[in-house]
């Protein structure tokens, strides 16, 4: 039988997984970037599970708001990202 | 339920595996590309959940972002590591891994993991009637502010790019010399005849 345990620990495992892609991505925005995604993914779980078992909508509605915001943090990312390139010819492997 | 069990249990297993390949592969294109599959199982967990208005707009928003950094992350990359075969591995692999995860996905849709014991609740509150109701009339600010926000980073990310080349150009500008300012002309000698170079 599937319990709200089951999805808290999945997100866990995938948070932590996305957490230490983070820690190792030596300043690799590319990499930071997936590391966040894959973070996300956990945080999404989170809130759906605990909307389900609560049976409260607020965690959709929360978790689109978080969709929102992602695509700004992106946009910024990508942006620096670029500025990276134009200074050090690298995308912040090297330069951070 | 053994059916919905193992829907879920495959889905984690599956999510887990694309997260550990993204996080952990050396090029960071393919780490980009692993994503993709990965993204498709989420929202393959959130249909099982009975959230397909999330699902979709996950898969909408995050698909997108990700192909707009995979282009750049290309347009960046300085050693050109692919060539022609690396690229149609790549790509069948893709291919496969997305038609494997929406074929699963409609499998999740048709036998949700909502009707286990501890999680079934009433699936009426989470239609989008009612999630467009709650955002429009009950948490109207919020959806406002994370406007704002998004309104911000796009412009932020505008300037930042713009506000760079803005100073290079303006480096290129102080560096070009002006005849009448920095240069003065000189006569020379002429140079003797039968002189070597």
């Amino acid at each position: 039988m599937i319990t709200i345990y089951h999805f808290l620990l999945l997100a866990f495992v995938v948070f932590v997984i996305g957490f230490y892609g983070a820690v190792t991505s030596k300043g690799s925005i590319a990499r930071i970037i997936i590391a966040f995604f894959v973070m996300q993914a956990g945080i999404a779980i989170n809130f759906m599970a605990f909307a389900k078992y609560h049976g409260d909508i607020m965690g959709e509605v929360f978790y689109m708001l978080i969709l929102a915001v992602g695509a700004a943090k992106i946009a910024v990312s990508l942006a620096i990202m670029l500025v990276c390139f134009r200074k050090h010819r690298t995308d912040g492997e090297e330069a951070v | 339920m053994i059916l919905s069990d193992t829907i879920f249990y495959f889905f984690a297993v599956l999510l887990i595996f694309f997260a550990i390949l993204a996080v952990s592969s050396k090029n960071k294109i393919s780490g980009l590309l692993f994503l993709v599959p990965f993204i498709c199982t989420l929202s393959g967990i959130l249909i099982a959940l009975g959230f397909e208005f999330v699902a979709l707009s996950l898969g909408l928003i995050d698909l997108s972002s990700i192909c707009v950094v995979t282009v750049f992350a290309i347009m960046i990359e300085e050693n050109n590591s692919y060539d022609s075969k690396n690229i149609k591995n790549l790509f069948a692999f893709f291919m496969f891994s997305l038609f494997l995860v929406f074929l699963i996905n409609v499998v999740a849709a048709f036998f949700g993991v909502s009707n286990v014991k501890e999680i079934a609740v009433n699936n009426d509150i989470f239609s989008f009637k009612e999630l467009g109701r709650h955002l429009f009339y009950s948490r109207y600010f919020l959806f406002q502010i994370s406007g704002v926000i998004l309104f911000c980073g796009a412009s932020g990310a505008i300037m930042l790019v713009y506000g760079i080349e803005g100073k290079e150009q303006e480096k290129i500008k102080k560096s070009k010399i002006h005849k009448d300012e920095d240069l003065e002309l000189v006569k020379l000698a002429p140079e003797k005849e039968g002189a070597k170079i």
